[in-house]
């Protein structure tokens, strides 16, 4: 479950305080899916990087019904570091103390297709690749919540859906929170069952679009997936 | 590698070639005694092997001056850079004082150290270190400064604290850097150790280049300065190996 009452989040640029968001209200079940959608630097990441813990100048009060060790955070640019190797970087959660079990991650690896790479480095990997072990990494630790920050940008359409795929069956099977910021309104509709249109800069919740068949059955290729997405695009801001 | 050693054998070539020219340039333009004073390749080379009794002690003495100066500088001047970079509030105070002391050349110091210090080897080390330590923090602390904040996030994201931050991050992105800035202070240390050998000690190569220059022994000379590039050569290679193994990342396409 997450939470979020009334926060606000300011960042000092130049001396003076900008306030990226204002008053943000959400909330998300154990286990559900939330895709959140909105202007560019409207402050989507900073609201996933403040739920991760990045941030600690907010007010207002977010609640989570599990330990920061349970949050998985994928960064936009991934944040593959490269002068380990790919089993290094996707053990990186269980080397810093979280908990996991190697066997889980070399499952992982297997069902992401990554495990022939293991002692090869991330400028080795494709795009999709790489994408991959962000994914990885962060299901490692076994989280209860997922944080994704476009976590399929600049790759191509197909790869795109394949991953989207994946994340799909991931969340399906492993009951995770799952939370998205993304661009692509295609992706929030296959992958939030609430989907949250952020206003401009400060962001607060402009509205909610409703998405409760997202995940059944050739729902990418229904009339509802298309009904969503022209749904979200009127609702942008 | 089997190209770079071919590389390094053709310029090798080149240069002693470049080097024999001069000395018969030298020896045609020169008369008396003064013509000897750029002895061939072969002579030098010649005086290196059958003098090699007497320049091994002097070797062993100026390569341990070196290398422990070397190591201390490395070490800390890497951990200073590191630490200035990466923390802005330390930045504020003490990159002004890096900028003072850097440009001033070190071997004013040389006076004072050797009255602290004392005429001994730890003199010599000592100024050798602050030749080399300036080069080290600066190239660490640009390092420190660039590395990418997603890399942060990334380790922070998954729960490593500020000691897991340095370790799984900041050391590694740097490294490389670090290495590099060590190459040039191979250079700028062989530099400071030839004129911390200059006086108040009888061994060193740089004792050994300027006894001979005193009693007009030319190729005795060439043999120290070779025996000064053997020194180089040796810690540039160890510096080389070192990166291809710890930088591995860093080399994929080679």
């Amino acid at each position: 479950m997450i939470e979020i009452t009334d926060l606000s989040v300011e960042y000092e640029s130049g001396g003076d305080n900008e306030k990226v968001i204002n008053g943000l209200n959400l909330s998300l079940n154990r286990g559900d899916s939330l895709g959140v959608i909105g202007p560019n630097g409207c402050g989507k990441t900073t609201l996933l990087h403040t739920i991760a813990g990045l941030h600690e100048n907010y007010s207002g009060l977010i609640r989570v019904n599990t330990t920061k060790d349970k949050i998985a955070l994928i960064l936009q640019d991934i944040g593959l570091l490269p002068w380990k190797t790919i089993w290094k970087n996707a053990t990186l959660g269980l080397d810093l103390g979280r908990q996991g079990d190697e066997e889980r991650v070399e499952d992982l690896l297997h069902e992401l297709d990554l495990y022939s790479y293991r002692d090869s480095y991330p400028a080795q990997l494709s795009g999709g690749q790489k994408r991959k072990l962000g994914l990885a990494r962060a299901l490692a630790v076994d989280p209860e919540i997922l944080l994704m920050d476009e976590p399929f940008v600049s790759l191509d359409e197909f790869t795109r859906e394949s991953l989207q795929d994946k994340v799909l069956k991931l969340w399906q099977d492993r009951n995770l929170t799952l939370t998205l910021v993304t661009h692509d309104m295609e992706e929030v509709a296959f992958l939030g069952r609430n989907i949250a249109v952020l206003s401009q800069v400060p962001a607060s919740v402009k509205t909610w679009v409703e998405n409760q068949k997202m995940g059944t059955e050739g729902f990418r290729r229904s009339e509802e997936f298309y009904r969503v997405v022209r749904k979200t695009r009127q609702e942008l801001p | 590698m089997k190209k770079d050693l071919v590389r390094y054998a053709i310029s090798f070539t080149a240069m002693l070639l470049l080097w024999w020219l001069a000395s018969i340039a030298v020896d045609f333009a020169l008369s008396g005694p003064k013509s000897s004073v750029l002895p061939n390749p072969v002579k030098a080379f010649s005086a290196l092997i059958n003098h090699w009794g007497i320049i091994w002690p002097n070797f062993v003495r100026s390569a341990i001056r070196l290398v422990v100066s070397l190591i201390a500088a490395i070490l800390i001047g890497a951990t200073a850079g590191l630490i200035i970079g990466f923390e802005e509030r330390i930045s504020r105070f003490i990159s002004p004082i890096l900028y003072l002391v850097y440009p001033v050349p070190k071997i004013v110091f040389l006076p004072v150290i050797l009255i602290l210090f004392g005429l001994g080897d730890i003199s010599r080390v000592i100024f050798i270190f602050l030749v080399a330590v300036f080069q080290v923090t600066i190239s660490a602390r640009d390092a420190a400064k660039n590395i990418s904040p997603q890399w942060i996030k990334a380790v922070r994201s998954s729960g490593g604290n500020k000691f897991q931050i340095y370790r799984h991050v900041v050391i590694p992105a740097t490294l490389p850097s670090v290495l590099s800035s060590a190459r040039i202070s191979i250079g700028l240390g062989i530099a400071a150790l030839y004129l911390a050998e200059l006086s108040y000690t009888n061994v060193g190569l740089g004792y050994y280049i300027n006894n001979s220059w005193k009693v007009f022994s030319y190729t005795d000379v060439f043999a120290g300065i070779l025996a000064f590039a053997t020194l180089g050569l040796g810690l540039y290679l160890l510096v080389e190996v070192l990166e291809r193994v710890l930088c591995k990342w860093n080399y994929l396409d080679q």
